[in-house]
């Protein structure tokens, strides 16, 4: 997506926040159902420019606002989106149309949450990768694609005409969303970004632990439920031996880190000496 | 799942499926909305199909030019009143790129820079739809420049000369008299066009942009009163106009020109002035975020004025031979040639007349500096009569400059110096021009004749002026054969001189110079030397013989 600014930055964090607690409870469907409502949302701020400015206008009250946004989407849309798209309206952005694209990136979230609860997330994140590798070097294909002149519905085809049985459905419906809200991206870097949003998702149930002695199997087990217990969804545990630790263990999930090692701990000490 | 392995030759065929099914509908109509707008500039979303300078429509018919074409929006200026645009308004397409009406039947009107009349004449019948981005004549369509287009101003027409197909800068101060002296231009070529020659007709555009709307009014009112209309369209984008309509006004008048141009016609088309136009032009930009550049104008305002001027050209026979001169106005500020606006047109144009506001207020009008005024084009430009009389005006003026520190200690030069003083002073009020009252080329030669020859030096500075007058009115009533044979043959035969000489001794005859007195000069007879003062001297050199090896 483009470059953001500070409000938008935290208010898309925050959003993704929101999106993540409620989709580790959800089942496929409803993952599935909160990914296309957010994409037909998205599909109607689009051609409404003044929608969007009243929606982002930060002059105005978090609640008119979404007393806006419910009398134009509530009839439309299921109370989990409602509840996503309130809960963005609230926030701050910095510009109108941050708050659309941080929607778009929610939806195709929540598709990629679909291929992670059937299992399937590393595949598709490979196939993304190399959808994007393709079109990239086929420079034909990728001006046909982004051409918008051309109504979405004969590019769709296109693309379908290329890729159809060879990924897994969900691969498929992103890159056609991909080419139908392309929101000044060309498919190349869509699908990279996507790759990435993929990658990103499928490394939150990953741990990576750092030990300085083996550990058992009893310890691994309770390891691992440790940190589900933690991070309220089922992890990983990738380990490694690291005998400069001296002891204890470092666990790093995605961006986070727990560092409990002795190592660790004599480093801090040392930082708090006078000098 | 299977790898995604896709080989080139089945995206091939998918394309080409997809190209050969595809077959593009003409019939939708694309829409657009305003995102944002304000200042004159509004942000289109939509309209994928948009061109690079097309028109588009607004509600209220007000039209818009879509100028930058970014990914997602398109950012417009708008041409004409921006009040009544808003956010979520639709926006359609014309179709059609930037382009106005032109015709014979402009000629006479005032337009604004879309083609439409402002004059409250009635409706202008339009030949044909010209683009206002069409390329310049290329090398190969072009001709030198020979034809002499004569201002009727005596100082330009002698030392600056412009040809027909050439660009002179007419540069200075505000308040110098530039657009004086477009418009006497412009009044002279009364004479050629009603001779009804086609070779010798000069039609005239007029643009003025970012001028007051009283002093458009002015001039409009001197070349109806002068009988130049007929022959002059007129191309108004005055100060209250949006930037949007100045900075197109001049391409307007330029497409206007171009097309009769092309039919082989001759055209005059004056700018006034280009530096208004460049700051409407970066105003136009800095509202649409493009880079300013060195006094914030943007990078290309060089390729503004010189796409502009470019057109300005001589054709080849092959084409016509209709040519297009240029004279457009700069305004500097303190007389500062150096700066950013003034070099890049003097770098574009084939010379420069320079206008001295110090000249202007001593007097000298039109305050031509002849030191750094120049036109490229020369004496080419010039019919062989004048080339002889005004051969030695530059240099006598340039040395009269240098010696004028020292005209307050008149008594103390050497008679050498004095001679040049007083020859530099007479010509200076020779040049001296009312505004309004250009003259034919036939009386310009014999006025510079007068000057040049020496004819003047026995008339007190003060009369020059009455003095050529009274000498032309006499050549006009009681030797016109001698006007009628300058004009006629373009020379100055050896004949002509002797009968101009006469005509001089017998108006200085009459004469009478306000300070009384005669100017008739009464030189005592030339007495010869007796044999015996003659003297003889020779000098010898004695020169060693070379050495030999």
């Amino acid at each position: 997506m483009q470059y953001l600014r500070a409000a938008s930055r935290r208010a898309i964090a925050e959003a993704r926040q929101r999106l993540d607690r409620y989709l580790d409870g959800a089942t496929e469907a409803d993952a599935a159902r909160l990914g296309e409502e957010l994409f037909a949302a998205v599909d109607l701020l689009s051609g409404e420019p003044v929608l969007r400015r009243h929606l982002a206008d930060p002059a105005t009250d978090g609640e008119e606002r979404k007393r806006l946004l419910n009398a134009v989407f509530a009839r439309l849309l299921s109370k989990p989106t409602m509840q996503v798209l309130e809960g963005m309206v609230g926030s701050r952005w910095s510009q109108p149309r941050d708050l659309m694209e941080a929607a778009e990136t929610l939806g195709r979230l929540a598709m990629l949450v679909v291929a992670q609860k059937q299992g399937v997330i590393e595949d598709v994140e490979d196939e993304l990768f190399r959808a994007g590798r393709l079109v990239d070097r086929e420079p034909r294909l990728r001006s046909l694609l982004a051409d918008r002149t051309v109504p979405a519905g004969k590019r769709v085809e296109l693309l379908r005409a290329v890729i159809s049985g060879k990924v897994h459905p969900t691969t498929q419906r992103l890159l056609v969303r991909a080419v139908q809200a392309p929101h000044g991206i060309g498919l190349d870097r869509s699908a990279e970004q996507l790759a990435a949003l993929a990658a990103e998702r499928r490394e939150r149930s990953v741990a990576r632990v750092s030990t300085p002695v083996a550990l058992t199997d009893e310890q691994l087990e309770r390891l691992a439920a440790a940190l589900s217990r933690i991070y309220g969804r089922q992890m990983s545990l990738q380990v490694e031996l690291d005998e400069d630790l001296i002891g204890s263990l470092v666990v790093r999930v995605g961006d986070e880190v727990i560092d409990g090692s002795i190592a660790g701990r004599l480093a801090a000490a040392g930082q708090r000496l006078p000098r | 799942m299977a790898e995604l392995t896709i080989s080139p030759d089945e995206i091939k065929s998918a394309i080409e499926n997809y190209v050969s099914s595809f077959t593009p509908e003409t019939s939708a109509e694309e829409v657009g909305i305003v995102a944002d707008t304000g200042d004159g500039i509004a942000h289109v979303e939509g309209l994928p199909s948009a061109m690079t300078n097309e028109l588009l429509e607004f509600p209220g018919g007000v039209l818009g030019v879509a100028l930058n074409l970014d990914v997602r929006e398109i950012g417009a200026v708008i041409l004409g009143n921006y009040e009544e645009i808003e956010q979520g308004q639709q926006v359609k397409r014309t179709g059609r790129v930037l382009s106005v009406p032109v015709g014979e039947a402009f000629l006479g009107r005032t337009v604004n820079p879309l083609g439409q009349p402002i004059d409250d004449l009635g409706d202008i019948e339009a030949e044909e739809s010209r683009s206002l981005e069409l390329q310049a004549a290329s090398v190969v369509q072009r001709q030198g420049v020979k034809e002499p287009l004569q201002t009727g101003i005596k100082a330009i027409d002698s030392m600056t000369p412009i040809g027909r197909g050439q660009r002179q800068l007419i540069i200075g101060d505000r308040k110098t008299g530039k657009t004086a002296v477009c418009v006497d231009t412009i009044i002279n070529q009364k004479q050629n066009w009603e001779s009804g020659d086609p070779k010798l007709q000069v039609r005239c555009v007029y643009v003025a942009i970012g001028q007051k709307g009283s002093t458009i009014a002015s001039v409009r009112q001197a070349l109806d009163d002068a009988g130049a209309l007929q022959y002059t369209s007129i191309v108004a984008a005055p100060a209250s106009d949006s930037a949007g309509f100045k900075w197109l006004a001049p391409y307007t008048g330029s497409a206007i020109g171009q097309h009769w141009m092309y039919q082989g016609k001759h055209v005059l088309i004056v700018f006034d002035d280009l530096t208004k136009q460049a700051e409407a032009y970066r105003a136009i930009s800095l509202l649409l975020r493009r880079p300013p550049g060195r006094e914030a104008y943007p990078g290309d305002v060089f390729y503004l004025h010189s796409r502009l001027l470019e057109r300005c050209a001589k054709l080849s026979d092959d084409l016509g031979g209709g040519s297009l001169t240029g004279l457009p106005l700069i305004e500097t500020k303190a007389n500062d040639v150096a700066a950013y606006i003034p070099t890049n047109v003097i770098s574009i144009t084939d010379g420069q007349c320079f206008l001295e506001s110090d000249l202007f207020n001593s007097g000298v009008r039109p305050a031509i500096n002849v030191g750094i005024s120049v036109s490229r084009v020369g004496g080419a430009a010039q019919i062989k009569a004048m080339k002889k009389v005004a051969g030695s005006l530059r240099l006598d003026l340039s040395q009269y400059r240098e010696l004028e520190a020292f005209a307050a200690f008149g008594s103390d030069l050497d008679a050498a110096s004095k001679a040049t003083l007083e020859r530099g002073a007479r010509l200076v009020e020779l040049l001296k021009q009312g505004q309004y009252s250009p003259y034919p080329v036939q009386e310009q030669v014999v006025s510079i004749w007068l000057g040049t020859r020496g004819h003047l030096d026995s008339v007190p500075v003060q009369d020059v002026s009455r003095f050529e007058t009274e000498f032309i009115e006499y050549l006009r009533h009681q030797q016109e054969g001698i006007l009628a044979e300058i004009r006629d043959t373009g020379d100055l035969t050896a004949d002509t001189e002797k009968r101009l000489v006469e005509a001089v001794d017998h108006v200085k005859g009459v004469f009478a110079p306000s300070g009384g007195g005669t100017v008739v000069v009464k030189e005592p007879a030339a007495t010869p030397l007796a044999a015996a003062e003659v003297g003889h001297e020779s000098v010898h050199v004695r020169r060693p013989a070379p050495v030999k090896e």
